[in-house]
């Protein structure tokens, strides 16, 4: 009886002390969508443009696209108008590393132009939205090809034994700029010697043909500095990834040397035997909206994983809406690679070669 | 020639009428001691009612006032205390050291925020509370902590819910200096900055000035924090011993040499540890074989030793440690039936971090005019982890082992040494000069690995370290400041201080020109202005408002240029005889070479590149503090109020952040308001409330959502840092006090409940999906929401005091 008497109490103790969550009421003032304009131009193909509309952060809804706009691109001297296509960007279908399953190829409608850029082209972009007062522009302007050169590589096997085969790869090549406002990317392709899904008869098969994107690191202070991902992701004065960015500004201009490593997988080895390794590199010229864009977009997902990180505000060249407009001239350069021989013998193989 | 003659006769004459008015003056020096304790009194004022000429009391107790030959009336005062008179016929120099009697009026006291020698006092932008004040303010865990109280007066605003953190006049946390005994403490927090590492036990007096610094401060751009602890009683011994809901802690003090050495000594200790050894045993309990060890606490240590070797001579001796432990053991042990082996798995975790403060300082009455303190320093502040892994394997008469150990150390040491006088020529200049020498010795973070591994008899070894090396730097200053006393109305103080600071081969020089001044306007009314200039040549790492011990300080580099401010002040103060003391300041504060973090960056971790994660810009705030207190009668308290403004610039070429421009910095709080009530209507029984209200916190949140059709990411776009508030902050809090006489001494049983109404406060805020919520009459499937820390939080402690 007597301990009947603290049951309400106790209850009344554990209510309060447990709800410790609960929904915040707030006034986020204006919340009316934005115009969405997504372009990223690549010298000397034709040019596609995203319009749609943002959406509250609270709305779990899909993302509506803008399909009945009126859009023109001037670049250089050549003027056009874009025409809506629903299936005018594809992300397509995706290898999931972690899961080991194929993503879904998802279309997004977009405007196409007949118009291709140039290096040194100014661009101008300009839509007009029914139902939406401002018109929506941005301008860029096209960035000139990378100078790219091979200076020398290392390779040295890491390791050997029936199964797999890996070898440790060291890279100089050094960027010329033009002035001390040049951006660039640089990202590495291996040729990927893996298993893929073989849909007509079920089962695994090796596919050499693909070229991946492959993960690299560079010691190099400029891209810590530089980049946004490696100010996150390196707290040693390097890089770690898929995609470096770096400015000239770092370097006042002129030539600089990186130093790229990366471990290259090759899988069993009976496959690779007299097969040449491809390595490929590939260096973006960005313009500098494109470039601010990319390391703050990328920036955006590291960010998730730190609770303490400051928040990244992800850049915007449009006027009268959100989004970008940024140019990129693209370069590859094939790395030289020797050719794989005989691994079945255990003992280390060292190669080294200078250009 | 007979002109010329005449001129230096003239002359002559004047200055020996001059050595001759100078000769008719005496002075009066002394120390004022309480009666009860022999406690040194600091500020207390010593004032002849018939010239009108006053003194205050130093950090030593030590007046000096210089007066013409003739009758003295004086008034010896002080908060707390009765009122002393004495009548002099002064003709030669004096000595009168006076004991001050506790006041049975103001014992009923029990709050009270006293301004520096009230409204007639030169200096502005400065708040004086008696630790007896502090401890009476009721606080989370009825843990009597300063910097909470302090958070309680205009112009302080706390950073997030429970946290000790000061954030004063737009300031980061940062740019408050905290003296120990006119030492610098770096870490002034407990268990991520829950509780402050200042045992209100050992404190004497705490002085914090917010702005118009005098000249003898610097290093920090927003504010000073000047702790005094107690030199112990030299009558008998006393002693306090309290308990309570997390932490215990004892203090004892006395006379070790009779009226000569005294000494204090305080211990502070949480039990958090002990408290959860039943549930640790049973989660080691759950593991097979296994047993596990592990905890937290923290402790504060303050001991202080005073020897008087003559009424001008004193030695002291200081100290503080005050550390956070985590540790951790656990062990697996296994016997193998079949071949008789046994086999051992340890692992031992270990997380120190805290101060060491130690100082050793000589006062000496150089003539009655001139007092001189020189001292010598240590501080220490570290942050220690180490991880070690142990496997032993027992078979027959052999050991087989592998040990592995991962450490990692970081933290700052500074050696001080510093001399200043106080030097009085007469009434009407009070001047102050010295100088101080600092090496600082900042160690960022290094890590280090151990392996060793004995199998069959081979040993392997391998030991590395790797991580920044110890970066030396070299701190100068000097000031000269003077109070000086123009006239009846007119007040002022001004000085400089001049400072240096060397590291990696540079040199940061820095004039620092202080003034203030204070204009009577009436017997109770005064008007008061003050400009300060202030240089920092230090950071500190962290971008969260929680205290991580993993927060490093750093000093200014080649890069790294050291921040400044300028800081102007006006206020007006008056005396409301008997009912209360009203103030109004308003105040401008221009920031230079602020830190902040680059989009995306953090410093958890490791501090190594940090110069490549920050950026520099500036920052600005301005403000409006009143205050109305009342110290008389039986309730007593403060209605506190700031309306402030916070911002930053972050604007320099390729260095921006905001797309470079303003935005409100972290902890701009547009109104802060702090009441502070106490009722204490017999010995027996006192209870106090406080009740705070404030704007809430910014965040910055992205309200807008975008695809980029190009990679398929779900962009958040943010239109501009710090955008979003918080839900407003309030809270009240309550403590009741029953003290009872026993036959040795008095007991008190203090309760105390942190958030009565059970508010439920935002710590902080997050998306969460799958949860209703109506935005303007729109219902959505995901929710903002808000995380509280503490709901209603009731606390008990006993203390007997002897």
């Amino acid at each position: 009886m007597v301990r009947k008497r603290y049951i309400p109490m106790i209850l009344m103790l554990a209510t309060l002390m447990s709800s410790c969550e609960k929904v915040v009421d707030f006034d986020p003032g204006e919340v009316e969508p934005y115009v969405v304009m997504v372009s990223k131009p690549v010298s000397d193909s034709l040019v596609a443009v995203y319009l749609g509309y943002s959406r509250f952060f609270l709305d779990n809804r899909n993302f509506n696209i803008i399909d009945n706009a009126s859009i023109t691109i001037t670049s250089g001297n050549n003027t056009a108008v874009g025409t809506y296509d629903p299936k005018c960007f594809i992300q397509s279908e995706y290898y999931d590393d972690w899961n080991g399953y194929y993503g879904p190829t998802t279309y997004y409608g977009g405007y196409k132009f007949t118009v291709s850029p140039h290096p040194g082209d100014t661009m101008r972009l300009s839509a007009t939205v029914p139902g939406y007062s401002e018109t929506v522009t941005a301008t860029t302007v096209v960035p000139q090809q990378p100078q790219v050169e091979i200076v020398d590589y290392v390779v040295d096997t890491m390791n050997e034994d029936p199964y797999s085969t890996s070898f440790y790869y060291r890279l100089r090549f050094r960027v010329n700029c033009n002035s001390n406002k040049d951006f660039f990317s640089v990202k590495l392709y291996c040729g990927e010697i893996r298993q893929t899904l073989d849909d007509t008869v079920w089962m695994w098969v090796w596919d050499t043909t693909q070229m991946r994107e492959s993960y690299f690191s560079v010691s190099d202070p400029i891209v810590n500095n530089a980049s946004l991902e490696g100010a996150l992701d390196g707290d040693d004065g390097s890089y770690g990834g898929r995609e470096m960015y770096f400015s000239s500004e770092r370097f006042s201009g002129g030539a600089h040397e990186f130093t790229m490593e990366f471990e290259y997988y090759y899988g069993m080895q009976a496959q690779i035997n007299g097969m040449e390794l491809p390595v490929v590199l590939e260096v973006r010229s960005l313009s500098e909206e494109m470039y601010r864009y990319d390391i703050t977009s990328t920036g955006y997902t590291s960010e998730l994983d730190g609770l303490f990180s400051e928040p990244v505000q992800v850049y915007c060249n449009i006027k009268g809406g959100i989004g970008i407009f940024g140019a990129s001239t693209n370069r590859r350069v094939k790395a030289p690679t020797p050719r794989v021989e005989n691994f079945n013998n255990s003992s280390s193989n060292y190669y080294k070669k200078k250009k | 020639m007979i002109k010329l003659k005449k001129k230096l006769l003239i002359v002559l004459l004047l200055l020996t009428g001059c050595r001759i008015a100078e000769a008719q003056n005496f002075t009066i020096r002394g120390t004022i001691r309480a009666l009860s304790s022999g406690e040194t009194l600091i500020s207390a004022t010593v004032y002849d009612m018939l010239s009108g000429k006053g003194a205050l009391t130093n950090a030593e107790g030590r007046y000096s006032l210089t007066l013409p030959k003739g009758k003295v009336i004086l008034r010896i005062s002080y908060v707390g205390y009765k009122t002393f008179f004495d009548t002099i016929d002064l003709s030669k120099n004096e000595e009168l050291n006076v004991w001050l009697e506790s006041s049975t009026v103001l014992q009923t006291v029990t709050i009270k925020a006293d301004r520096i020698s009230s409204h007639r006092s030169s200096q502005m932008s400065a708040i004086d509370i008696p630790v007896e004040n502090i401890k009476s303010v009721p606080v989370l865990f009825g843990e009597t902590d300063v910097l909470k109280a302090l958070q309680l007066l205009p112009g302080v605003q706390s950073g997030t819910e429970g946290m000790s953190g000061i954030y004063v006049r737009g300031g980061g946390p940062d740019q408050n200096l905290f003296l120990l005994d006119g030492v610098p403490l770096y870490n002034v927090n407990h268990l991520g900055g829950f509780f402050s590492a200042f045992n209100a036990d050992a404190i004497k007096n705490v002085t914090l000035y917010k702005g118009s610094f005098p000249a003898h401060f610097g290093g920090r751009l927003s504010s000073v924090l000047d702790i005094t602890t107690n030199d112990g009683n030299d009558k008998k011994l006393h002693g306090n011993a309290t308990i309570g809901v997390i932490a215990a802690k004892v203090n004892l003090e006395g006379p070790l040499y009779k009226d000569k050495t005294t000494f204090n000594v305080s211990y502070r200790r949480t039990y958090f540890d002990l408290l959860m050894q039943p549930a640790i045993m049973a989660i080691g309990a759950m593991e097979d074989a296994g047993r596990l060890n592990a905890g937290y606490y923290f402790y504060d240590l303050n001991a202080k030793v005073t020897h008087r070797f003559s009424d001008r001579s004193r030695l002291i001796g200081s100290w503080y440690s005050g550390d956070d432990k985590i540790y951790a053991r656990m062990k697996y042990t296994y016997n193998y039936e079949y071949n008789g082996s046994t086999s051992e798995e340890i692992m031992k975790l270990g997380y120190n971090w805290g101060n060491l403060v130690g100082s050793l300082r000589w006062n000496y009455e150089l003539t009655p005019k001139m007092f001189m303190n020189v001292t010598g320093a240590y501080t220490r502040y570290r942050n220690d982890i180490s991880i070690r892994l142990e496997e032993n394997e027992y078979y027959y008469n052999t050991t087989e082992y592998y040990n592995a150990e991962m450490t990692y150390k970081s933290g700052i040491r500074d050696i001080t040494a510093k001399v200043d006088f106080d030097y009085q020529p007469n009434p009407d200049h009070k001047v102050k000069f010295g100088g101080n020498y600092i090496h600082h010795i900042f160690q960022p973070d290094v890590t280090g690995t151990r392996y060793e591994e004995n199998y069959s008899g081979t040993d392997v070894i391998f030991d590395t370290t790797l991580g920044e090396s110890r970066v030396h730097a070299n701190e100068i200053s000097t000031f000269i400041e003077d109070d000086w006393t123009i006239n009846e109305a007119f007040k002022i103080n001004g000085g400089v201080n001049l400072t240096g600071f060397a590291v990696q081969g540079k040199f940061y020089p820095s004039i620092q020109p202080r003034l203030s001044g204070r204009w009577m306007l009436s017997e109770d009314l005064s008007f008061k202005a003050g400009y300060s200039y202030m240089t920092q040549y230090m950071h500190q790492l962290s971008n969260s408002s929680i205290s991580l011990p993993t927060d490093l300080w750093v000093p200014v580099t080649k890069r790294i240029v050291p921040m400044y401010a300028h800081q102007v002040a006006a206020g007006a103060f008056y005396n409301w005889s008997g009912i209360a003391d009203l103030s109004a300041e308003v105040y401008y504060k221009k920031m230079k070479n602020m830190l902040e973090y680059k989009d995306g960056a953090s410093f958890l971790g490791s501090s190594t590149g940090w110069e490549d994660k920050v950026y520099m810009g500036d920052g600005w705030s301005y403000g409006l503090e009143l205050l109305a207190q009342r110290t008389i009668g039986d309730i007593t308290g403060w209605i506190g109020y700031t309306w402030s403004k916070t911002m930053r610039l972050f604007d320099r070429e390729g260095q921006m952040i905001n797309n470079g421009e303003p935005f409100p910095a972290k902890y701009d709080r547009r109104h802060d308001l702090s009441i502070m009530v106490s009722y204490k209507p017999n010995k027996e029984f006192d209870c106090s409330a406080t009740w705070v209200l404030s704007s809430g916190n910014v965040g910055t949140l992205s309200m807008h959502e975008y695809i980029d059709p190009t990679t398929g990411q779900t962009i958040h776009y943010i239109e501009n840092r710090n955008n979003f508030r918080m839900p407003m902050y309030h809270r009240m809090d309550v403590g009741v006090n029953f003290h009872k006489e026993k036959k040795h001494g008095t007991r008190t049983i203090s309760l105390s409940v942190y958030n009565v109404y059970n508010r439920k406060n935002p710590f902080m805020v997050y998306e969460k999906n799958n949860t209703h919520s109506v935005i303007n009459g729109v219902h959505y499937n995901s929710a903002l929401v808000q995380l509280s820390l503490f709901p209603i939080m009731p606390s008990l402690s006993y203390s007997y005091k002897f």
